[in-house]
């Protein structure tokens, strides 16, 4: 066990793990993106993926790759449900930002509380069995097959973001509506249509992470929402909000950070990393690739 | 005229809750009971003073509250007798609240969330095995040797009518007219010669004072507490609830708020949190479709369309 395969090993599983994160941010990123309010509930969504793969495991042994492609369709419609409950609403509100804000807050806590009322306060861990099972050995220290898995679902299901985003009509008027929408508008575009689809994909992309993250975060239980979202938010801005493929770069730089963190200062790696996640907001609030965000 | 106003309503306010808290345990045995209350009244005037008079929600907010209970034990540990270790315990809110200064120079939204981060990371740092050698970590932190409940009831109460005319002279104030001038507009207000960040940062770092002293007061009454009892970013955003549901910026609203949801906070927490939390959870989510201006905007509307 030398230094030099310790420090190996943490930056092959920070980025495998870091494949993960990106697909975490990822959602809250797109919903950013086309209606520029932070979904603080996005936590909370992957919470639920991971009590829909927990359950579709226990009660009808379905395992998680294929729980990861049912998971999508149902959060792309709780997507447009929510969509249309609460965004046109926000939008004509006289501080949408503030306004969403609380509002996703609200929406975050009734979820938890739902959530703790249906599926009580236990800890509940996914089998590995459930995702390839077994072990390696990287140098040296034993590491699951289950994060091979991670990395190759987490790559797939970035790829085919990145194909929506730049090679479908329908992408396209994504990031045109995110770089400047009323110029967009006047090209024609659907401002609503594109935003639904695109927002509801972003729920869709967050039940995904979801089905899989109980094998990141070691179980699945009601309260872990708030933490995951700020954690998401933080991989969301070492990239740049408002841009979702700059978010592989995010999840990539702090899988590798946070794994870092993990084997060296195991007991201060959570508060470390909020800590960044305040001191990039307060220098570069657009994300560290992104511009500037200010006011005043 | 504005002048008198306040201070009349913060007096009657102040009366009415003094009443309360010394008359109340003659009727309900539970002192406690009336404690809490009004530390959450203490709480909700001090985020009224960053939310209702500047318009940034920090939703960290509870953080300086848990600084304010942790850092007497931190000053204890270290061996400063109590009175400096109160002393020490708001000099660090002070230069915590010094510290994030920068965030108000961000979109309000991000400071929302940039609070959100400095709560996070606050509560881990407490409770991390690493610092259990000045907090003790998750074994919870005890002021058992200086407990004095009937003292410390004295002093909320009169902190909590402190507070309550602070609020009433800063809205009175030219410092509260030109916070004002900068909520209705930014732009407008600077070209008035207000300095912006100097106006916030000092509503900011008079509501972080205010929810440190509560979090001592609270921290010295219970004497005995964990990370997670005072760090409760749930409790946080009650006390967020509270100030919206009654209706921020106004000297009344947070007080009325807190009144009639503290009495639904105490009925269903003991056994029934998830349920308190559904309820505040889908409370916030109508406050800002349907009452954003709280009881307070709705009730003048109604009088003012009366009159």
């Amino acid at each position: 066990m030398s230094s030099i395969s310790l420090f190996s090993y943490a930056i092959i599983v920070g980025i495998m793990l870091g494949l993960y994160y990106a697909l975490m941010g990822l959602g809250l990123n797109i919903v950013f993106g086309v209606v520029r309010m932070i979904n603080v509930a996005h936590g909370d969504l992957i919470m639920l993926g991971s009590y829909l793969a927990y359950y579709l495991l226990v009660y009808f042994g379905v395992k998680d790759e294929i729980s990861l492609i049912i998971s999508f369709p149902m959060f792309f419609l709780l997507g447009i449900a929510i969509y249309f409950a609460f965004v046109p609403k926000l939008q004509s509100s006289n501080d949408p930002e503030m306004n969403s804000f609380v509002l996703f807050f609200g929406l975050s806590l009734a979820i938890e509380a739902i959530s703790f009322i249906i599926f009580g306060s236990f800890y509940h861990a996914l089998p590995s069995s459930a995702l390839w099972g077994g072990s390696f050995s990287l140098f040296g220290f034993g590491t699951p097959h289950t994060y091979i898995a991670l990395a190759i679902i987490s790559s797939i299901v970035l790829f085919i973001t990145y194909i929506y985003l730049n090679k479908t009509r329908l992408g396209k008027s994504v990031r045109a509506l995110i770089q400047n929408r009323d110029q967009a508008v006047s090209f024609g575009i659907n401002p609503t249509l594109t935003a639904l689809i695109a927002f509801a994909f972003g729920f869709g992309v967050a039940g995904m992470a979801g089905t899989i993250g109980p094998y990141v975060f070691g179980s699945v239980y009601p309260s872990m929402g708030d933490f995951i979202t700020v954690i998401a938010f933080t991989i969301v801005v070492i990239g740049a909000l408002g841009n979702p493929l700059s978010t592989i770069i995010g999840g990539l730089v702090f899988g590798v950070f946070y794994q870092f963190l993990e084997v060296y200062l195991p007991g201060l790696s959570l508060a470390i990393t909020f800590f960044i996640l305040l001191a990039i907001i307060v220098v570069r609030p657009g994300g560290i690739l992104g511009g500037a965000q200010r006011e005043v | 005229m504005k002048f008198n106003q306040n201070y009349l309503i913060s007096l009657g306010l102040s009366a009415f809750l003094l009443a309360l808290m010394f008359l109340g345990p003659m009727v309900y045995i539970n002192k406690a009971f009336f404690f809490d209350l009004i530390i959450f009244v203490i709480l909700a005037i001090g985020l009224n003073i960053i939310y209702g008079l500047t318009g940034y929600l920090p939703f960290g907010y509870i953080v300086f509250f848990g600084f304010g209970a942790y850092g007497v034990y931190i000053g204890m540990r270290i061996g400063l007798g109590p009175a400096e270790a109160f002393l020490f315990d708001y000099l660090i809110t002070f230069i915590l609240a010094v510290v994030l200064l920068p965030l108000f120079r961000l979109r309000s939204h991000y400071f929302a969330i940039a609070t959100l981060a400095a709560f996070e990371g606050m509560f881990y740092l407490v409770g991390s095995p690493t610092m259990s050698k000045y907090t003790s970590g998750a074994l919870g932190a005890s002021l058992v040797p200086i407990y004095n409940p009937s003292l410390t009831y004295i002093l909320a109460a009169v902190f909590l009518v402190f507070t309550m005319f602070l609020l009433a002279w800063i809205k009175s104030s030219p410092y509260g007219l030109s916070l004002r001038a900068i909520k209705d507009s930014v732009i407008s207000a600077e070209l008035d010669g207000i300095n912006v960040p100097t106006a916030r940062g000092i509503a900011w770092i008079i509501s972080a004072m205010i929810a440190s002293v509560a979090g001592s007061l609270y921290g010295w009454y219970s004497s005995f507490f964990y990370p997670e009892t005072v760090f409760n970013l749930t409790l946080g955003i009650y006390i967020i609830a509270f100030v919206l549901f009654g209706g921020a910026g106004t000297l009344i609203g947070p007080v009325i708020g807190t009144l009639i949801l503290y009495s639904i906070y105490q009925y269903f927490s003991i056994s029934y949190s998830f349920y308190l939390e559904l309820f505040f959870g889908i409370l916030l989510i109508l406050i800002v479709l349907f009452m954003p201006e709280g009881i307070i905007g709705i009730l003048s509307r109604r009088l003012k369309k009366s009159l």
